[in-house]
């Protein structure tokens, strides 16, 4: 990726998610969901990374994952932290990995030095290695807002005590007063009543308490949000009032988003660049134009051919991939969506192919495609016969349903 | 980790299952296999068929909910028929009633929900005015429902196979043996790989668009004439939907059953349906042809709805933003439901609820500003 001047607000480096599965009796660990199986970003500073997936992919362990609600099992996040700095952390891995081939005491201590060094800018600025208290004190520079807004309310505050809540943990506003006009301004700025304060969740609808839970977010003035699926859970109508507003907040105060969602048409709105992950890796990643244009991973293609058009007059293709993710439990050995690929080799079935870079910015794992292949024209051959053309090019007679009626 | 479940419009309290209440009504037929061949209609004559022979006919539809903050009029009088072999979108965003009317239907309103007006007209037999015991002999058989959350429309201590045994039971005649068979030709039927397996796993053990396919399957065990699909693909996954869809209308193609589909999916209605009808704080503001309806809408609100999807691939366009929200329905405002959130509002909207006027071309519309139009 390529930095633009503004720097990387965040850096993920191997992120590793496990959960252990327990059984029996006595309970013991028998098998363990990998939800996120190593994965690398970076999301630069007043822009808006987008992660798309099906559910179960692991968006919403890793979302959990990146504002500290979970522990990784594997991985470091370096966030806000100095361009030189990042410089240096990455020079060290490139050195790292370097001395680990040569062989010798010399290169032994050398190694061990370099791995010191990393180990001292980790203990400073990875999110992962903090100490708890500084963990603590910056965990108001990085908000999720959640998904659902009736379950992650507390019906037994007011809307002034949830909005309020992180002021007071964090030691912000020195009075009580201080803090309630505080709470008052960010209602406002998320389009409520200020009045709102004393009141319940019980008394908002669907919109408003989204609206409530982004207030409760952006009360900390955070520098990066992680929104979880923030509108797939509201009406049509309502969608469009909160990306609105995420769109407002975003320009006001100058804020950084991680956008999680289903919802491809809702990405490519909102999203500079896009992560597309399956079974816990990501598969493909590119900025926006680069990942809608040249839609290289199978799966990437098949999810944007599954997106449902409303318009009757295009015929709807018969479903483009078979059968459901597989359990994350067991991902299948080679290539994770090898199963359910229409161009599956048996190359794919065995080795598993690394996120590799396909074209200038735009990585995807896929043994069928750049750099390893050449890549398919946007309907390609081996393409139109597996799926049909793409959207961008979908006439009423594509292959498939014909339209009703 | 949660999916991205739709738990807004997720359907309250516990809701009962499809025909499995109520006495057993034996049908000597094996239902699943007297596919009935359907002939080749062109488009105008089968609107005309339809027209005049409706498998089902909903009449001035009222179903309110008698709470103590008031009475909820869910459902305001609400009025459509459903062709042979049709199937009809209804849309609506949640709380405007799309739910109710399907429950209403089957007689399944969950109290303090009650009809108090309308008639539900299969068969010659008006489903709102019968006794409870023919209704649950006919719903199943006749009539059956696909539930919008899977996992709650199983019950979770029977298997897949168990669950649609018991469906043939309450309607055919066939011996346990024969029920079992049937329950796996119907797994088959409806997409699920190794159905004798997967007839003898729990609910539990199944993906989300695993157990859809079986609640697909028990509803159409008995083969019904009218299929009413709450939000069939509204909890799966947009690859399982697509196949989830295409099942459906095979089923449809193949047994000439009407399906309702109930959705707040713009998109699914487009891809799945024949006619669309609107639904707007309890009542219809606006039906016909998906296809008239989608490229000329005719109310406001028809309009914005369709303008506030967004598109994969089309990121320039500007979504439409729809002020406000749905109107409490234990306290409407007078006049138009939609006036308030109406860009085009007038005076007289607020004056006088709208009737909903024939447009002609089997379209309808509940809005002064676009039948003054058609009248000018």
């Amino acid at each position: 990726m390529i930095d633009d001047g503004n720097g990387f607000l965040v850096d993920a480096r191997g992120l590793e998610k496990r959960f252990p599965v327990k059984a029996g009796f006595p309970r013991r660990t028998v098998a363990e969901v990998r939800a996120v199986d190593g994965v690398s970003f970076e999301v630069r500073r007043g822009r808006t990374f987008g992660l798309v997936g099906e559910s179960g992919c692991g968006k919403t362990t890793l979302a959990r994952t990146m504002v500290g609600l979970y522990r990784p099992t594997a991985g470091s996040l370096f966030f806000d932290t100095p361009a030189d700095k990042v410089e240096l952390v990455l020079e060290l891995r490139r050195k790292i990995a370097e001395a680990g081939t040569v062989r010798g005491p010399a290169a032994r201590a050398e190694l061990s030095g370099l791995e010191e060094r990393l180990e001292v800018l980790r203990r400073e600025y990875d999110v992962y290695s903090l100490p708890k208290r500084k963990l603590a004190a910056r965990r108001r520079e990085f908000q999720l807002v959640f998904q659902d807004p009736w379950g992650s309310l507390d019906p037994r505050m007011t809307v002034g005590h949830i909005v309020g809540e992180g002021l007071a943990v964090h030691g912000i506003g020195g009075s009580r007063a201080e803090r309630a006009a505080l709470v008052r301004d960010t209602l406002v700025s998320c389009g409520l009543d200020p009045d709102a304060i004393d009141r319940y969740p019980h008394e908002f609808s669907g919109g408003q308490r989204q609206r409530i839970g982004i207030a409760r977010a952006l009360a900390l003035r955070p520098k990066l949000l992680v929104l979880d699926e923030p509108v797939s859970a509201l009406d049509v109508s309502i969608r469009v009032q909160i990306l609105d507003l995420l769109k407002d907040i975003k320009e006001a105060y100058g804020l950084t988003y991680v956008f999680i969602a289903h919802d491809l048409a809702v990405v490519e709105r909102v999203a500079d660049e896009v992560g597309v992950m399956y079974l816990g890796k990501i598969v493909e990643r590119a900025a926006r134009a680069d990942l809608f244009g040249r839609r290289y991973h199978p799966y990437t293609r098949a999810l944007i051919d599954a997106a449902p058009v409303p318009d009757p007059n295009v015929g709807r293709r018969r479903a483009p991939v078979r059968g459901e993710p597989p359990s994350p439990i067991a991902p299948p050995p080679g290539c994770r969506f090898h199963p359910r690929c229409p161009e599956a080799v048996e190359r794919c079935r065995v080795e598993e192919p690394p996120l590799a870079q396909a074209a200038p910015g735009h990585y995807v794992a896929c043994w069928m495609r750049p750099p390893h292949r050449a890549a398919p024209g946007a309907d390609g051959p081996s393409l139109a016969a597996a799926f049909g053309p793409g959207p961008a090019v979908r006439p009423a007679s594509a292959p498939g349903r014909a339209p009703r009626g | 980790m949660t999916g991205e479940r739709d738990t807004a419009s997720a359907p309250r309290g516990g809701v009962p299952k499809p025909g499995n209440a109520g006495p057993v009504a034996p049908r000597s037929a094996a239902p699943v296999d007297a596919a009935r061949p359907l002939p080749a209609r062109p488009a105008g004559l089968a609107a005309a068929l339809s027209a005049e022979a409706p498998v089902l006919d909903v009449r001035n539809l009222a179903a309110w909910y008698f709470t103590d903050e008031g009475t909820v009029k869910a459902v305001d009088g609400v009025g459509f028929k459903l062709g042979k072999g049709k199937t009809l979108g209804l849309v609506g965003e949640s709380g405007c009633g799309k739910t109710a009317t399907g429950l209403a239907v089957l007689g399944l309103l969950p109290p303090p929900g009650r009809v108090v007006r309308g008639e539900a007209v299969l068969g010659r037999r008006d489903l709102l005015r019968m006794p409870e015991a023919d209704l649950a002999a006919m719903r199943g058989r006749d009539i059956a429902m696909i539930f919008q959350e899977p996992m709650s429309a199983l019950d979770p201590l029977m298997t897949a196979g168990e669950q649609i045994a018991e469906c043939l039971e309450m309607h055919t005649a066939l011996d346990r043996r024969e029920r079992a068979e049937k329950a796996v030709e119907l797994l088959a039927s409806v997409g699920v790989p190794e159905p004798a397996l997967r007839a003898k796993a729990w609910p539990h053990e199944l993906s989300g668009g695993m157990r859809q396919r079986v609640v697909i399957a028990m509803a159409l065990a008995c083969d019904p004439k009218v299929v009413i699909a709450d939000e069939p693909t509204t909890a799966l996954d947009v690859t399982v939907q697509a196949q989830i869809l295409d099942l459906i209308e095979d089923t449809q193609e193949r047994t000439g059953m009407g399906v309702i589909l109930v959705t707040h999916d713009l998109a699914a209605v487009a891809q799945a349906a024949d006619e669309v009808a609107v639904m707007y704080a309890g009542v219809l503001v606006e039906t016909g042809p998906v296809k008239d309806v989608y490229a000329h809408p005719a109310h406001p609100y028809t309009k914005a709805l369709l303008g506030s999807i967004p598109v994969v691939g089309q990121a320039a366009r500007q979504l439409v933003t729809i002020p406000g929200r749905v109107p409490n329905l234990a306290r409407l405002p007078s006049g138009c439901r939609f006036a308030d959130r109406c860009p085009l509002a007038e005076s007289a909207c607020r004056a006088v609820e709208p009737d909903l006027v024939d447009l002609g071309a089997g379209r309808r519309v509940r809005c002064i500003l676009a039948t003054g139009r058609a009248a000018r």
